[in-house]
């Protein structure tokens, strides 16, 4: 499908789930280092209710989608319309009520349980008591203790170091989190989700709480760990001009029940910086979303 | 050299001038006020008792109590020692099994709602009706007197463990999840170390709980500790006997509570400085 400007191309939900692997392959979505494909993310139907009977409260409708490996999705949406009920549901922290998700073809409980999919969340979520080294070793420390405090491997170790080196944070590794500032911490959150090589990367507004210009700062450098690591990136936000910069795919959502309103492919070149928000794609895509998201909070 | 020769010893000086500066300020800014208090306080006292002619078994000089305790250490040593046991034991006792429970209760929902209305019972009996009931049990020994301690100190103890562990940020257990940890690496990682302002807000309140059930177990089944002390100085009307049992009291709970305080600001280092 061709937007009325025929700048950009607007998928409905259904074809854009077709087209969207072959698009990613041919296009602008990276191959894994190993030539790998990973990180396909499906769901079939997926709704969410809590509670029952006349409290019932739909939160998330039927959602059918597909990411392709390697691609960088933001979801936007008004304000409670299911967008972060959605990422749980992709990440196996919440069960769906109906329908299935899937990561490279098995359910997502297996993959969360294999530790394939890593989670960002809005506050950096950092333990206070842990230095950011620490922090950042959690998800081996999980893997290996089983309960009981065991000696993490070097190479793991080195893994953490890398993914400090990463998010520009190798010095900071003896701090402990309150000695950082909000930047700083949401750059530990990222590394500690990235360290374990997860499939998808599914982020829930990870820079909301910050600044305007420590967001953008944060946004560039998150752009740049992806053209590194080139993981599958589900990325909410209520930032549209955010979410045009990042993805290479923009899907808004409707109010609650949320169900997907409009499935728009970003054909922005790469690598992107600052300067692609002077391109007139950019702007015109932002202007236009903006509308829609305005109008999808009213509807 | 002979300019390295005489470097060193200024350097030195140097540091040695900066500590004793930041002792000093640490002294102005923390204790000097107390202090100040501390002596206009006794000084109006001692002012008052000459003034207003009060009778020693009354208000005795603070000076004359000061002069009672030389050749009456020994004892009240004796006495203090036997009473920090007994409120030690107790603390122990009573702030293990308040903390285990509270794990439980907070881990177990079946836990909490079949052991909740027994602490609450538990909780409204005075301690000095359980007494003869202890006294019963564990015969004319200490132990009465440790199990006295041990309840009082823990109710306080286990309602701030059970909120402590209840509090758990829920991203945090989200994040576990999303990490795949088992329930005990919850525990271990999330619940244990978020709950530990709570525990040790009930662990400096139950230093003087612990006190305060020891010193009433003494007055009903003791022959010795601080407890007894101000019972046999009521009996005698020896009042100068009973300030000194009291300041022993005071002077054991205050380093017992400065050493709770200590260990919790290692423990909790990664909090704040308010």
């Amino acid at each position: 499908m061709v937007s009325p400007r025929g700048h950009y191309r607007e998928e409905s939900p259904q074809v854009a789930n077709i087209e969207l692997i072959r698009q990613s392959r041919d296009r602008s979505v990276p191959e894994t280092g190993q030539g790998l494909q990973k990180g396909a993310i499906h769901t079939d139907s997926v709704s969410k209710s809590y509670g029952g009977g006349s409290g019932r409260i739909d939160a998330v409708g039927n959602i059918s989608i597909d990411v392709a490996p390697g691609d960088f999705v933001s979801i936007v949406g008004p304000s409670g319309c299911g967008k972060t009920t959605f990422l749980k549901l992709l990440g196996d922290i919440l069960e769906p009520s109906t329908g299935h998700v899937e990561i490279d073809g098995r359910p997502a409980r297996a993959m969360r349980k294999g530790r394939r999919v890593g989670f960002v969340f809005q506050n950096a979520v950092l333990f206070p008591w842990l230095t950011v080294r620490e922090n950042v070793t959690l998800p081996f420390q999980i893997a290996r203790s089983g309960g009981r405090f065991r000696r993490v491997p070097n190479e793991f170790l080195e893994r953490v170091d890398r993914a400090l080196t990463t998010v520009g944070l190798e010095d900071f590794g003896h701090r402990l989190p309150r000695e950082l500032s909000g930047g700083m911490q949401s750059r530990v959150a990222l590394a500690r989700a990235l360290v374990p090589e997860p499939a998808v990367l599914l982020m829930d507004e990870p820079f909301a709480a910050l600044d305007e210009l420590t967001r953008t700062e944060m946004a560039l450098h998150l752009l740049s760990v992806w053209e590194r690591v080139r993981t599958t990136v589900v990325f909410v936000t209520h930032h549209i001009q955010e979410a045009v910069l990042l993805s290479n795919r923009v899907v808004v959502m409707s109010r609650r029940p949320g169900i997907i309103r409009r499935d728009i492919t970003i054909d922005l070149p790469r690598p992107r910086s600052l300067e692609s928000r002077r391109h007139p794609l950019f702007g015109e895509i932002v202007e236009d979303l903006t509308l829609d998201f305005h109008l999808s909070g009213r509807d | 050299m002979h300019l390295a020769i005489r470097g060193r010893p200024k350097a030195q000086a140097r540091n040695t001038d900066r500590s004793s500066r930041r002792v000093l300020s640490w002294f102005n800014q923390n204790l000097l006020i107390p202090l100040a208090i501390f002596v206009v306080v006794i000084a109006l006292w001692e002012w008052a008792v000459v003034a207003f002619e009060i009778p020693q078994y009354t208000l005795p000089r603070p000076s004359a109590i000061w002069v009672s305790f030389s050749g009456e250490s020994g004892d009240l040593m004796h006495h203090t020692w036997l009473t920090a046991k007994e409120a030690l034991l107790g603390y122990l006792i009573g702030n293990g099994i308040a903390l285990v429970l509270a794990a439980l209760m907070a881990e177990f929902k079946i836990v909490e709602k079949s052991l909740y209305p027994y602490v609450l019972v538990l909780r409204s009996l005075p301690i000095v009706a359980l007494a003869p009931l202890l006294i019963i049990w564990f015969g004319f020994t200490i132990w009465p007197i440790v199990a006295a301690s041990a309840l009082i100190c823990f109710f306080p103890t286990l309602v701030n463990g059970v909120e402590g562990f209840k509090a758990a940020d829920t991203t945090m257990l989200e994040l576990m999840r999303s990490l795949n940890a088992s329930r005990t690496q919850v525990f271990q990682r999330v619940k244990l170390p978020n709950a530990m302002p709570y525990i040790f807000a009930a662990l400096k309140i139950s230093v003087v709980s612990s006190m305060i059930g020891a010193i009433v177990g003494e007055w009903i089944a003791a022959d010795a500790g601080l407890g007894f002390l101000t019972i046999q100085a009521n009996n005698f009307v020896d009042t100068l006997l009973l300030f000194r049992a009291i300041i022993a009291m005071a002077v054991l709970a205050l380093s017992w509570f400065l050493l709770v305080v200590i260990i919790e600001k290692r423990v909790l280092k990664w909090q704040t400085s308010s």
